[in-house]
């Protein structure tokens, strides 16, 4: 067996190598020093606009980036405020992008491919997107295809039907997954009725036929608001080839609902469990109404929540991972836009008391306690760090300007809003936490009942109601 | 195939200058690559141990990654939980992972803290300092670890044992097995850290807005002084060596038709999965990028399925497999059947290797936004290759793939008489008829 090449340059290099000196080696008594990020700065954006033959003018934003010869180009449409099950939005997520009126699905997919493109597309609470990726030269031809399916999407009964199929099987599958059944039941103790966070969804949201699919795209592109965010290797005179694949689109009239949340349905403590039969792992959600991205309280919020759940170092997975051995990971999530946080973790179901206990005392001492200058320092870098990141990729990039305009801001505002975080202080970090954290909580556990209801109870949790698969602890309802 | 190959002049003429990179080799056996890519906002460190799953000792499967675990737990310089405080102060980040082939530990930090990211990864690899509260409290995160993913480890578990021979490291999980995982001591640790974690056999890829030169520098001033002694690497030999206890599968039912094995297994499973594979070659074969892309054709005939395909090589083998979770088997298993044979009889048209080829650069392409993509690239590159900068080789080398390429891989690798199908049902059902399976042979 002849060595591997790398191995005979290793030792050409060793050979070649100076001997070592006297050096006495770096000092390792103590950390060497850093010089801290820097907030990110927004980029330069292009704004104009598609003048399509009916006076529609359709936003567009643009940002150059010529560091590889790659361009993002991605349309949206606002569907806020559409009416609609949620079921029928994944449907359009689906299929809006499997093949065209006069294009079968492998065709239009190889046609993108021959040119190394790529479109992904889907479908949401607040919008509908098409994102095409795509190397410089294949631009014109790549967006002539995109606006093939935008203008004329197959909507084919067989893909309805396949995704019909697959969606069921995973609503079946999934009922009741801890993870899917907390969100659920969050979004339905947390959000008022008819709130689009709720996505409430039962089996008729997968009826939708072929027509109904149909009646539900037309209603996109007649009503949603469309814009258009262009990144990468291209220059404002390049995306002439705009018009002609996008200029068509009317703006819409829909009135988009204030991007507020409105307040949560739910402002009382309140503790559900959730049977689930064989379950190897206990899981625990608990969520609470946070400041939301309009609220003065928001930059000094997020710091303190990053400080609190923001991935492996901070003081809930110091505690409950590193100390306690209690779990795996504690999921921290902070919805901006909905003006709700919460906190999950799944535990061996033996230690379920000792995690809540924990988890409630940890929560209890960040509100009473406040933070400490190294963790909002180390909240505020990794904030600035992920938000860099994000802009560097033109999917991220598109992303955040997408968020900005929907939001009705100017172009980068949101990166610039992060700037904000330099002049927050740690007397208003635990001034957010100590308003915040106070909040009632809702307290959600899943798993095997038959194991875990004599630990709760025991635990001072006593169970006192029975509902169909849900066994509903005090003050609960069975989401 | 116009527009195909104006895709791959485009890449090509990127060619020489994609990836630059400065490195070395230090005496004790490090390899350090530095790629300066002045447009990234942050810096990424990845270092590969390519002690993996594979250099788990008999009996003790799972102490590879309980390894990484601990080596966040505390070195002699960065005590306690310093390594993620120090890390987080700056806006830094770090990820591990371990696989059968190494272990590899991931960090991203402003660029005014690669000193620090470069002490904090040097004093783990030599003064590592695990104690046994650490070692208890790791075995109880790692036991979570395993039960959040138990759905899909089991069918991996299943499945593995079927393709790999009983010895062999790839037949057991990452991860571990239970009794294994509670029975590691502390001396278990030591004794693997002092001969596996080493810098030894393994490669440093630091990429972002830096200085080469200077960065490299800094690099053999923080490893420089790590011992030499001891060898990441794992020998072949030892990576065949057989692994004791009893395979953490579930009662299952063997059935056999012809020369192709399948098996049926009541599991704690949601939904039927079906997993059909094959063990294929090792990542320096020749054939590895023609089985790669026969793998990505069978995706697109299987694309109407929602088929998962996977082909991976790594260091003692390779395998390639197709996964689809609550789709009736039988069907499944007869159409894989006519792709597979129609790529084996027919082979693919050239159109279908120029769209191949296309997406597949313009992922690579895509990656390279990021500090991360980079450093992974190279070392991805590094470690299966040897050369740190194999995308034009790797480009070049799927060039070289025709559609008689295609034909002869997939008759020698995925024929029948070696394939491996495996349904896994939820226990609760009545076990599922196999599939007729029809075994022609390719000419």
């Amino acid at each position: 067996m002849s060595p591997a090449p790398w191995l005979l340059l290793a030792l050409l290099r060793v050979s070649s190598a100076p001997a070592l000196s006297a050096d006495p080696g770096p000092d390792r008594t103590a950390p060497p020093p850093v010089t801290p990020p820097e907030a990110p700065v927004a980029p330069s954006v292009w704004t104009g606009a598609l003048t399509g033959p009916s006076a529609s003018v359709v936003p567009v934003w643009l940002v150059e980036r010529h560091t590889l010869p790659l361009v993002r180009v991605e349309l949206s449409f606002d569907t806020s405020a559409l009416p609609g099950p949620p079921g029928l939005r994944d449907a359009l997520g689906a299929v809006w992008g499997e093949g065209t009126a006069t294009r079968a699905p492998s065709a239009w997919r190889a046609a993108l491919e021959r040119l190394g493109a790529d479109v992904s597309v889907g479908c949401g609470a607040v919008r509908c997107w098409g994102a095409l990726d795509v190397p410089t030269e294949g631009l014109a031809e790549a967006l002539a295809l995109t606006a093939e399916v935008v203008r004329a999407p197959a909507l084919s009964g067989p893909s309805i039907a396949r995704w019909r199929r697959v969606a069921l099987r995973e609503w079946r599958t999934d009922w009741l997954g801890p993870a899917l059944v907390h969100g659920r039941a969050l979004g339905r103790l947390t959000f008022a009725p008819a709130h689009r966070y709720r996505a409430d969804r039962d089996r008729r949201a997968f009826d939708g036929g072929r027509a109904r699919v149909r009646a539900a795209w037309r209603s996109v592109l007649t009503h949603a608001s469309p814009s258009v965010v262009v990144v990468g290797d291209v220059t404002p005179a390049d995306i002439l080839p705009l018009d002609a694949a996008f200029g068509w689109l009317a703006t819409g009239h829909a009135e988009r609902p204030a991007p507020r949340a409105v307040a949560p349905a739910s402002a009382v403590e309140g503790h559900v469990f959730v049977h689930a039969p064989g379950a190897n792992q206990a899981r625990v959600t608990v969520g609470w109404p946070a400041p939301d991205g309009d609220h003065p309280d928001r930059p000094a919020y997020a710091l303190a929540f990053r400080a609190l759940a923001g991935g492996f170092s901070s003081r809930l997975s110091l505690r409950l991972r590193e100390e306690e051995g209690l779990t795996y990971r504690v999921d921290g999530d902070d919805s901006v836009e909905a003006g709700r946080s919460e906190v999950a973790l799944a535990v061996e179901p033996s230690r379920l008391p000792v995690a809540l206990a924990t988890l409630a005392s940890v929560l209890d001492t960040a509100r009473t306690g406040g933070f400490t200058d190294a963790e909002i320092a180390a909240a505020r870098h990794q904030a600035w760090m992920e938000a860099g990141a994000e802009a560097t990729t033109l999917a991220g990039l598109a992303r955040g300007l997408w968020r900005d305009r929907r939001a009705g801001d100017t172009p980068g505002a949101s990166l610039n809003h992060l700037a904000m975080y330099r002049d927050v202080s740690r007397a208003e970090v635990d001034a957010a936490a100590a308003r915040w954290l106070a909040a009632p909580r809702l307290w959600l556990v899943s798993g095997d009942g038959d194991e875990l209801e004599p630990l709760l109870e025991d635990a001072g949790w006593p169970v006192d109601t029975r509902w169909g698969a849900c066994r509903a602890v005090y003050g609960g309802r069975c989401p | 195939m116009f527009l195909s190959l104006t895709v791959s002049l485009a890449l090509a003429s990127m060619a020489p200058e994609l990836l630059p990179t400065t490195e070395a080799v230090l005496p004790n056996g490090l390899r350090v690559i530095v790629h300066a890519w002045p447009e990234g906002p942050s810096v990424s460190l990845r270092l590969l141990v390519p002690a993996g799953a594979a250099a788990d000792p008999p009996g003790r499967s799972g102490l590879a990654h309980l390894v990484e675990h601990l080596a966040f737990e505390g070195s002699a310089h960065a005590p306690g939980n310093r390594y993620d405080q120090w890390l987080a102060e700056a806006g830094g980040a770090s990820d591990a992972s371990t696989s059968h082939d190494g272990t590899l530990y991931a960090v991203t930090v402003p660029p005014g803290a690669v000193p620090l990211a470069l002490f904090l990864e040097s004093d783990r690899i030599e003064w590592l300092t695990p104690t046994a509260a650490a070692l208890a409290n790791q075995q109880a995160v790692v036991a979570n670890e395993r039960a959040e993913s138990a759905r899909t480890d089991q069918v991996r578990a299943a499945f593995a044992p079927l393709v790999w021979p009983a010895d062999h490291p790839y037949a057991r999980p990452v991860i571990g097995v239970p009794d294994e995982l509670a029975a590691v001591t502390l001396a278990d640790v030591e004794a693997f850290v002092r001969q596996r974690l080493r810098p030894a056999g393994a490669t440093l890829v630091i990429a972002g807005p830096i200085d080469a030169e200077a960065t490299l520098a800094e690099a053999r001033r923080w490893f420089g002084e790590l011992a030499g002694e001891g060898a990441s690497v794992v020998p072949a030999a030892l990576g065949e060596a057989g692994m004791s206890g009893e395979p953490d599968l579930p009662k299952h039912t063997w059935r056999r038709a012809g020369d192709a094995v399948r098996v049926w297994v009541p599991g704690d499973v949601d939904r039927v999965r079906l997993r059909i594979g094959w063990r294929t070659v090792d990542r320096a074969h020749p054939d590895r990028v023609a089985l790669e892309i026969a793998g990505a054709l069978l995706a697109d005939a299987l694309r109407e399925d929602a088929v998962e395909v996977n082909a991976w090589s790594g260091r003692f083998g390779g395998e390639l497999s197709l996964a689809a979770d609550g789709i009736r088997p039988a069907g499944v298993v007869r159409r894989a059947q006519r792709a597979v044979l129609e790529l084996a009889w027919s082979g693919p048209s050239e159109d279908a290797l120029a769209r191949i080829r296309a997406r597949a650069r313009a992922w690579e392409l895509r990656s390279l936004q990021t500090a991360e993509g980079r450093a992974s690239l190279l070392l991805g590159c590094a470690d299966r290759t040897g050369v740190a900068d194999c995308l034009p080789a790797e480009w070049a080398a799927r060039e070289r793939v025709d559609p008689a390429a295609i034909r002869r891989v997939v008759r020698r690798w995925l024929a029948p008489a070696s394939r491996v199908l495996l349904t896994v049902a939820p226990s609760s059902r009545r076990r599922a008829p196999l599939p007729r399976m029809t075994l022609v042979a390719p000419p």
